[in-house]
């Protein structure tokens, strides 16, 4: 389900961490991911329940409905 | 200052101290602890990204020597611990995996059940896996034959400090299972940590009496020579205890006249 943003191009609606989020139609998940400031080398993905090792985010062309998480290493016992 | 060697997971480790990176007000810290505490595995734990506050990646806190121990905390089953855990191998940080599977908000106790299901799926997948436990016979015995690489019996709740509440059952598992066991959770203090080892476990595993410490680095230090000096005293043999009475330490003979 594509929508018009802002600058008038076509944006897409995704769900990343549980949380509804828009990117531009055509946009890739790294290209995402750093333009929200993370760098993507330090996460790992999985996108609608399948793993996405760093190494493609750059290959993933966002979809509308797009279940994404982004996940970390934080300090634990 | 090390004895012997301990092999884990095929790794040979000169350390019996496992840290955690938990509960640390300041994670630069992080590396000095390490270093004092000459632990050389570092659990840490798998969270979703706060995408309005990324805060600095945890792992360039750890040494590159050390062995990245990643938990399944926040699994609530057997499915969730093994969708944690192949994220974090997907990370690209190795195959080990401490399976972590609590339903149980108050007493955070694991669940034997969902941990034997999940050590089993991971194990088969080629994971060396460290599960968290209860320290029952049955559920140990379980993890041995889903093919864990040790198994990790709380010696209290996670992060009580209470120490080895559980050291009967402790040392029915040191007598019975074959594999390495790890005294994980609920140690408190350094002399807690050396009795386990004098016991006869293989490791312990300390993150909050680490991190709530007044001076964090200086009690990583006294837990790593706590772990080696009950090492030593395991490997030495324990001294006899009379039950009564006392046998003098200095000659009875020659006193003055």
């Amino acid at each position: 389900m594509s929508t018009i943003n802002n600058s008038g191009g076509p944006e897409l609606r995704f769900i990343l961490n549980g949380e509804a989020v828009t990117c531009p139609d055509g946009q890739n998940l790294g290209g995402y991911l750093t333009s929200a400031g993370l760098d993507p080398k330090k996460v790992v993905a999985e996108i609608n329940g399948q793993i996405l090792k760093p190494e493609h985010f750059t290959d993933y062309l966002l979809n509308a409905g797009d279940q994404v998480e982004i996940i970390h290493f934080v300090g634990g016992g | 200052m090390h004895c012997d060697n301990f092999v884990l997971g095929g790794k040979t480790l000169t350390s019996r101290l496992l840290i955690g990176t938990g509960k640390y007000g300041n994670d630069a810290l992080i590396p000095e602890i390490a270093e004092a505490s000459g632990a050389e595995v570092i659990t840490v734990a798998l969270r979703r990204v706060d995408m309005s506050n990324a805060k600095g990646n945890i792992l360039r806190q750890i040494p590159p020597h050390m062995q990245l121990l990643p938990n399944t905390s926040g699994a609530r089953n057997a499915d969730e611990a093994v969708r944690l855990a192949r994220l974090a191998r997907a990370a690209g940080v190795g195959d080990w995996i401490k399976i972590e599977v609590i339903s149980d908000t108050r007493h955070l106790l694991p669940d034997g059940y969902e941990t034997a299901k999940a050590t089993e799926i991971l194990a088969r997948d080629g994971f060396v896996v460290l599960p968290y436990m209860n320290p029952d016979l049955y559920v140990a015995r379980d993890l041995v034959n889903a093919g864990a690489a040790a198994v990790m019996p709380l010696g209290a709740p996670i992060g009580s400090n209470r120490g080895l509440a559980t050291r009967e059952m402790i040392s029915i598992l040191l007598e019975e299972i074959e594999l390495p066991i790890i005294v994980d959770a609920g140690i408190g203090r350094p002399s807690q940590a050396c009795e386990a080892m004098e016991m006869g476990a293989s490791a312990c595993l300390v993150n909050t009496a680490i991190a709530s410490a007044n001076d964090p680095v200086l009690m990583a230090a006294a837990f790593g020579r706590a772990v080696e000096a009950g090492r030593r005293a395991w490997l030495a043999g324990m001294g006899r205890v009379l039950d009564k009475g006392a046998e003098a330490s200095s000659p009875l003979t020659g006193f003055l006249g």
